[in-house]
């Protein structure tokens, strides 16, 4: 049955920053239910009271996706609450920067763990419950790096392979249960704490690959997908040229993206060896944006947007008036 | 929209009390030691539109839904029952069924028969679950509460009216009538600080009867109140989301 946002009950990991807590945010202010999940129990109830501020209902239910156990009190605690559970958003992530040899073995488990087992926890969470309504709505945030491989973040790439793998086994296997969906969001670069959340055995500080997109266009890409659920959704024209690229010449896209991002995903100064907030949540950047999207930057990009598409257009005007006129004698 | 169902989970059982043959629909192949659960309905209508809760429940309680005196099945008064008259009723029905002890879930009025219920047989409650309870003070007049009704009927299964119709054809007009200025005088604000038993008030989230202010206000007189709120449910949970209403319920009434 097709609900209004302001009738859902959504579920939400990672809601205490970024992508997560801008989605709980903009589901809030359309009246949403929501239940917000992560490990950090403070932030949460902060994005609670926020939520609460712009007329949605929280319920704020602290757990780490890792534990399969946690993840099934969330879903009995929304049941026992709500009654149902409308969407649930597979969202909480953690990444990491390095070479894989020279990472610590703990530090990479952690990134498959969290990133892979916490989204088959919550599919595992929540499917029976779908199952029993005879309908249910599950987004898995991902990743345009779980369709093109990116150096320095093999681990984050390899999980987000692994779940856009997942979702897509998942849609066909409940071709017998029209009513409930599997939707997966291809997110570009998003300006999310994430890059200082990240743990980071580089030698050098991080920084997102441009162009930045904003955490509030994820959030509307998974809202319009509640109301209309597709299979895939991609987040960011500049990931999406990549992908066509890399099916059509999958050689020379490694190279570029090989390039890009020893030239452009780091900062110019170094940074001590840290293991991020992989193992404890931290205390900081509990905020939805990183603080990387530079308005003018967006700005520019915009005119540039504009621009192209004005002479696209000018062009195909210009073609079309040298070309002689319709006219029947034209079709001979 | 049809008013029974192909397969029935539930049978018919009868009892005389007080001269009364009181109906009750009793769900099949109760789970053996499973608490006893009582479905309570509201305002002239009877057991029927309790039939999907019943179902729900059925698996985890031995659980019966009671047409009252009057109503339903049990029809054929002359007069109406008050509000304390129809409580006492259900305690002398839950004697003839050798009930001690039981959990009572009502909707709408049925919630003002089990606040009287609870106040005069405490020993008798074990848990009690008020959906949608009424009415509000400042609504207690024929036109706020059909105004109420009017608004509530967009958020309702067609069906749910072919129920009503036949519920009220059954207990005819002037017993209809006398039902409903009996809940428009019944202060349930009164009776509320007296229940003892843990009670669960459930309300719709798109409930315009019982609205989320008089709900917070009921669950602030009971002593052991708790409030839960389904969204986009509207007045008859039991009838329009059986399975939303059994899940947030069941947990409270397995204790």
């Amino acid at each position: 049955m097709k609900r209004k946002i302001e009738d859902c009950v959504v579920i939400i990991t990672g809601a205490s920053s970024g992508i997560g807590r801008a989605t709980a945010l903009m589901l809030a202010r359309h009246g949403a239910t929501v239940v917000l999940s992560a490990r950090r129990e403070q932030a949460l109830r902060d994005v609670a009271a926020e939520c609460e501020q712009l007329g949605g209902r929280a319920l704020v239910i602290p757990a780490d996706v890792t534990d399969q156990e946690a993840l099934h009190h969330v879903a009995r605690q929304a049941i026992e609450n709500f009654g149902r559970i409308d969407v649930w958003v597979n969202n909480a992530a953690v990444t990491l920067f390095g070479r894989l040899e020279e990472t610590p073995y703990e530090a990479c488990r952690r990134v498959l763990e969290t990133n892979i087992f916490g989204y088959m926890h919550g599919a595992r969470a929540a499917l029976p419950y779908f199952r029993e309504q005879g309908g249910g709505t599950m987004i898995n945030v991902s990743s345009q790096i779980g369709k093109v491989g990116s150096p320095y973040v093999g681990l984050y790439s390899t999980s987000k392979f692994a779940v856009n793998g997942l979702s897509e086994s998942l849609r066909m296997e409940l071709q017998d249960a029209p009513g409930i969906h599997i939707c997966t969001v291809l997110a570009a670069s998003i300006d999310t704490p994430l890059f200082q959340h990240g743990a980071n055995y580089t030698g050098r500080a991080v920084k997102p690959l441009d162009p930045v997109y904003s955490p509030q266009q994820v959030a509307t890409t998974i809202m319009n997908l509640i109301r209309h659920p597709r299979r895939e959704v991609a987040v960011g024209n500049a990931g999406r040229q990549l992908m066509v690229m890399r099916t059509l010449a999958p050689a020379l896209a490694e190279k570029m993206v090989a390039r890009q991002v020893d030239r452009d995903h780091f900062a110019d100064r170094s940074a001590p060896a840290s293991d991020g907030n992989l193992f404890e949540p931290m205390t900081m950047w509990n905020t939805v944006g990183g603080g990387w999207q530079r308005p003018e930057e967006t700005k520019a990009r915009k005119v540039f947007g504009l621009a192209a598409a004005g002479i696209g257009l000018g062009i195909a005007a210009w073609m079309r008036s040298s070309r002689p006129k319709w006219s029947l004698a034209g079709w001979r | 929209m049809a008013l029974r169902s192909k397969e029935k989970h539930w049978e018919w059982v009868c009892r005389e009390v007080g001269g009364w043959n009181i109906f009750a629909r009793a769900a099949q192949a109760p789970p053996p030691g499973a608490p006893t659960v009582i479905l309570v309905p509201g305002l002239v209508v009877a057991s029927g539109y309790m039939v999907p809760t019943l179902e729900r429940l059925a698996s985890d309680f031995r659980v019966f839904a009671v047409d009252l005196p009057g109503y339903g099945r049990s029809s054929g008064l002359r007069h109406a029952l008050d509000t304390h008259e129809l409580a006492d009723a259900l305690a002398q029905w839950m004697d003839s069924m050798q009930i001690e002890q039981a959990n009572l879930v009502g909707n709408s009025y049925g919630c003002n028969i089990i606040a009287e219920f609870a106040v005069r047989h405490p020993d008798r409650l074990h848990r009690a679950v008020l959906q949608g309870p009424v009415i509000e003070e400042r609504e207690r007049g024929v036109w706020p509460q059909f105004r109420r009704l009017v608004r509530n009927s967009p958020f309702e299964p067609h069906s749910l009216g072919l129920f009503m119709a036949r519920d009220y054809a059954r207990a005819g007009l002037r017993v209809a009538r006398e039902t409903i200025a009996h809940s428009l005088s019944h202060p349930i604000e009164e009776r509320l600080p007296h229940i003892q038993a843990p009670t669960l008030v459930v309300r719709g989230s798109r409930d315009p009867i019982a609205t989320q202010e008089w709900t917070e206000r009921v669950v602030s007189l009971l002593p052991r109140g708790d409030l839960r709120v389904i969204p986009g449910a509207a007045h008859t949970i039991n009838y329009a989301a059986p399975l939303e209403f059994a899940r947030v319920i069941s947990p409270f009434l397995v204790h």
